[in-house]
């Protein structure tokens, strides 16, 4: 076959997408794609304002019980209100970690 | 063209993309049917791969075309649909007995439209490589760095993949038409 007569018969390879709505598919798929990214954000946004409402609520009631006298335990208090600063900063921190991966993951 | 409306999209002006999905569509689709031979599957690697574009429109630095760019993306999503399908496909070159390379093509003597079926159905049954290098090269007039930038390939690997599946869509041809000419006779 001459390289002349298959460039020539290769031009008949074109095909053509059938679907007549595609580029309004197309374009509806990027404006879905817009919106959900817009809402990711937003939420990220909401998110680290909760956690720093949560930090800020955590720290100040871990004071407060430090510094109320708590007798219900009896001579086990100071180590109930220990356990207590120890869980916040459990939470405290693999909620941080969470928070960073998803917000640099983008 | 393709430049200033990068910039309008770039802009925020979103619906100027409408212009890329118009101007590239049919060549995505037709490169995407080279790879994943299904009409389906290759419509939806075609919208995928517009999505994606817009997407990383912002990382485009211009250093090549847009449609190099463009179709290297569709050529890498209609890939990994195949992978995930885990298809292969025949290597012609075992499978078909060596015809004559003198004889008169009748294609030459047929109508377009039955032309234009044979020539896509045997580019249908070639190996993804060969039917997608065959079109770059010879439909979309790509040269051969640019269907490197493409493809991924090195410049060797298109040039032997060129040569073989010019033997085998020449091979298949005759072989199909020779059949056909059988069943009508």
């Amino acid at each position: 076959m001459e390289e002349k007569q298959l460039k020539e018969w290769m031009q008949e390879s074109k095909l053509e997408i059938q679907l007549p709505d595609f580029d309004d598919n197309v374009m509806e798929a990027i404006h879905e794609k817009q919106a959900a990214e817009k809402s990711f954000w937003k939420n990220i946004r909401w998110s680290w304002f909760f956690f720093i409402v949560g930090l800020g609520l955590g720290l100040i009631l871990t004071d407060l019980f430090a510094s109320f006298e708590i007798k219900i335990l009896g001579d086990k208090s100071n180590l109930a209100i220990l356990g207590f600063e120890i869980l916040v900063i459990l939470i405290l921190a693999t909620q941080f970690d969470k928070l960073i991966r998803v917000t640099f993951r983008r | 063209m393709d430049d200033l409306y990068i910039k309008k999209v770039l802009k925020g002006d979103t619906e100027a993309f409408r212009y890329f999905v118009g101007q590239y569509k049919n060549m995505a689709f037709t490169i995407s049917m080279s790879v994943v031979k299904d009409e389906f599957l290759a419509t939806d690697v075609v919208q995928e791969s517009f999505v994606k574009a817009f997407q990383n429109l912002k990382n485009f630095k211009g250093k090549s075309k847009f449609s190099t760019w463009f179709y290297r993306i569709v050529i890498n999503e209609s890939l990994k649909i195949v992978r995930k399908k885990g298809e292969k496909y025949l290597d012609m070159e075992t499978h078909f007995p060596n015809y004559p390379e003198n004889e008169p093509s009748a294609l030459a003597l047929m109508k377009e439209d039955e032309r234009r079926f044979y020539i896509n159905e045997t580019l249908n049954r070639l190996p993804a490589s060969e039917s997608l290098v065959l079109r770059l090269f010879y439909l979309n007039e790509n040269s051969i760095a640019e269907i490197c930038e493409m493809t991924g390939w090195t410049e060797s690997k298109v040039k032997v993949t060129l040569h073989r599946a010019r033997k085998n869509m020449e091979r298949h041809l005759l072989k199909r038409l020779k059949s056909e000419a059988k069943t009508l006779i």
